[in-house]
């Protein structure tokens, strides 16, 4: 065998791996924990700010912590307010309930700040600043405040159908 | 020539896991602790909380450039929240087993409350604008300075001298108009019993949503009920915007208004709209205007490590300066009784208790924290706009313990 083909090998499996450690607990037997987004493709328009705004739910996590739902950057998209070293944006959060299942909508002003980048002036919000995130696919991390868990899922902002 | 390679390729590889074990051992032995600052750089509240965070980073800057406190230096994280709650919760999880992480600064009220118990769990400071109700159930939480309510109490005050020196009979009429959230809300616990107390008339409470844009309709309906007086809330530029529609109203010529701590700053609200502002009075319990410019620690800093004019400092600046002497305080405090090793949330819990009385250079009154006090200090002063300045009118006064007289939950 080849050293490439050891490598690809290598690859592979981490690859593997990595898709099997998408959603897991940290040691315990508890089931893994699931993330469901709401819609989970849609185009970024304004109607997400208020009247249509993004949730969040998902089970598996400890009764009454704390769940961060973070964005995970990928290469090359910047954030306005994110250092250059930031990875990860907390866009929304919940608590678990009793059975460790959480429910939750994207506040508007985290939609204004996150998928928006509107700038503030001392009137509010300056619409004519927006810089929406590129469309394309984005993870996002629930990630449990104590018990470390955390589960991801995929939204995909697309592009806007081009007006007729 | 494979051979050759090969063992040029484990060389390499050694060499590169020295430098990281090098450096990994520099790193480990430098005593230093950690600061996470949570707070609007450039989202919704910036104007209050990016002066005084670059205050708070300059003044961990002056200590770090001494060699730190008793040789031991501070880290500061800062992360642009945007006044975002999920934001600051995210970013303090990632933060939260940083190394020797022994406080944070948060400006969001929201996550303040949600954070709260994890933090007081994780034996965390917690350092947050004065909203009195920490300062009703003393925990990890240590306020800026007197509470809101204490703010408004010491205004109510000032305005019975100010009516009393006009020669004027009878109780004034004072009007309440600030931002229908917590912060405009929290203000009155306490000091509208407080008023009960005093000769005057408390008119029915006004709330406007943020970020409106015309303030008439709540001004009209106070100047109807015959107020003398109005305190307006909110953080500049929105003080300033309420008292330059009442000017356009033509009420200022008739009605004294009043600011609180983040009201109108020289470079913000006074420069732009001096006219309008002309005679309003702010309530503070830092220095302001040109008394702070003139201030020495602020000066110092400033020009050090901003490099600007000192016009160009906003007043709010000095809220962090007075957050790093606390800090620089506590930890000497700390540090000489527990030492480096054992420096942690639990000592600088008790060195933040221990620091009653510490100067912090003029910018504001003497420490009041102890083991039963959580605001950072109890006096304020009063402002007037006048030609384009922010002048002082009193000295330091204490203001009235309104906290006290609120029936918490």
């Amino acid at each position: 065998m080849n050293r490439k083909k050891v490598l690809d090998a290598v690859l592979a499996g981490l690859f593997v791996l990595t898709l099997v450690l998408g959603c897991a607990t940290t040691g315990s037997k508890a089931p893994p924990p699931t993330l469901t987004i709401t819609p989970a493709k849609t185009v970024l328009s304004p109607i997400l700010i208020k009247k249509s705004p993004l949730q969040f739910s998902g089970t598996g996590f400890v009764p009454k912590e704390i769940v961060v739902i973070d964005l995970l950057l990928p290469p090359g998209v910047k954030v306005k307010g994110a250092n250059a070293d930031e990875r990860e944006i907390g866009i929304a959060t919940a608590y678990a309930d009793e059975k460790g299942a959480f429910s939750t909508k994207m506040q508007p002003l985290a939609t204004l700040n996150w998928f928006f980048q509107v700038d503030f002036t001392p009137k509010g919000p300056d619409f004519k600043s927006i810089k929406p995130l590129p469309p394309r696919a984005y993870t996002i991390r629930a990630l449990g405040m104590d018990s470390d868990r955390v589960c991801t899922a995929i939204l995909e902002f697309v592009k806007p159908p081009k007006k007729k | 020539m494979k051979k050759r390679r090969g063992l040029l390729f484990v060389g390499l590889v050694f060499l590169c896991i020295s430098l990281v074990l090098a450096a990994s051992n520099a790193l480990a032995k430098e005593k230093y602790v950690t600061v996470l600052a949570l707070g609007d750089y450039t989202g919704a509240v910036a104007a209050l909380a990016a002066p005084a965070l670059l205050g708070m980073e300059d003044g961990i800057k002056e200590i770090n450039s001494q060699g730190g406190v008793k040789g031991v230096k501070i880290k500061m994280i800062a992360i642009d929240t945007r006044y975002d709650v999920a934001r600051n919760i995210s970013a303090y999880k990632k933060h939260r087993r940083d190394h020797k992480l022994i406080q944070v600064i948060m400006v969001c009220t929201g996550a303040q409350r949600a954070l709260t118990p994890i933090m007081t769990r994780d034996k965390v400071i917690i350092c947050p604008p004065p909203d009195g109700k920490s300062a009703a159930h003393p925990g990890w939480t240590f306020l800026w300075g007197p509470a809101y309510q204490d703010c408004f109490g010491a205004t109510l005050e000032w305005l019975l001298k100010d009516w009393k020196a006009k020669g004027k009979s009878g109780k004034p009429k004072v009007g309440y108009l600030s931002w229908d959230n917590p912060y405009g809300k929290s203000a009155l616990e306490g000091s509208v019993e407080y008023s009960k107390t005093l000769p005057l008339e408390l008119l029915p409470l006004e709330f406007f949503p943020t970020g409106t844009l015309s303030h008439d309709i709540w001004l009209n309906r106070l100047a109807k009920a015959g107020a003398d007086y109005i305190y307006v809330g909110g953080v500049d530029p929105t003080p300033t915007n309420v008292i330059r529609d009442a000017y356009k109203l033509g009420l200022t010529k008739k009605i004294q208004f009043m600011t609180d701590y983040w009201g109108p700053t020289q470079p913000v609200g006074v420069r732009q709209h001096a006219k309008e502002l002309e005679g309003s009075i702010t309530t503070s319990f830092y220095l302001k205007g040109t008394e702070a410019q003139k201030n020495p620690l602020a000066s110092r800093l400033w020009t050090k490590w901003r490099k600007k004019p000192m016009d160009k400092m906003n007043g709010i600046y000095l809220v962090g300066l007075g957050m790093y002497k606390f800090l620089e305080g506590a930890m000497a405090k700390a540090l000489d009784r527990y030492g480096y090793e054992k420096l942690d949330g639990k000592a600088m819990y008790w060195a933040y208790t221990q620091i009653t009385g510490l100067e912090r250079g003029g910018i504001a009154g003497p420490c009041t924290y102890s083991e039963t006090e959580r605001r950072g200090s109890q006096e304020v002063k009063t402002y007037r706009v006048k030609n384009r300045e922010l002048v002082p009118i009193t000295g330091w006064v204490k203001a009235p313990d309104c906290v006290r007289m609120h029936k918490w939950d």
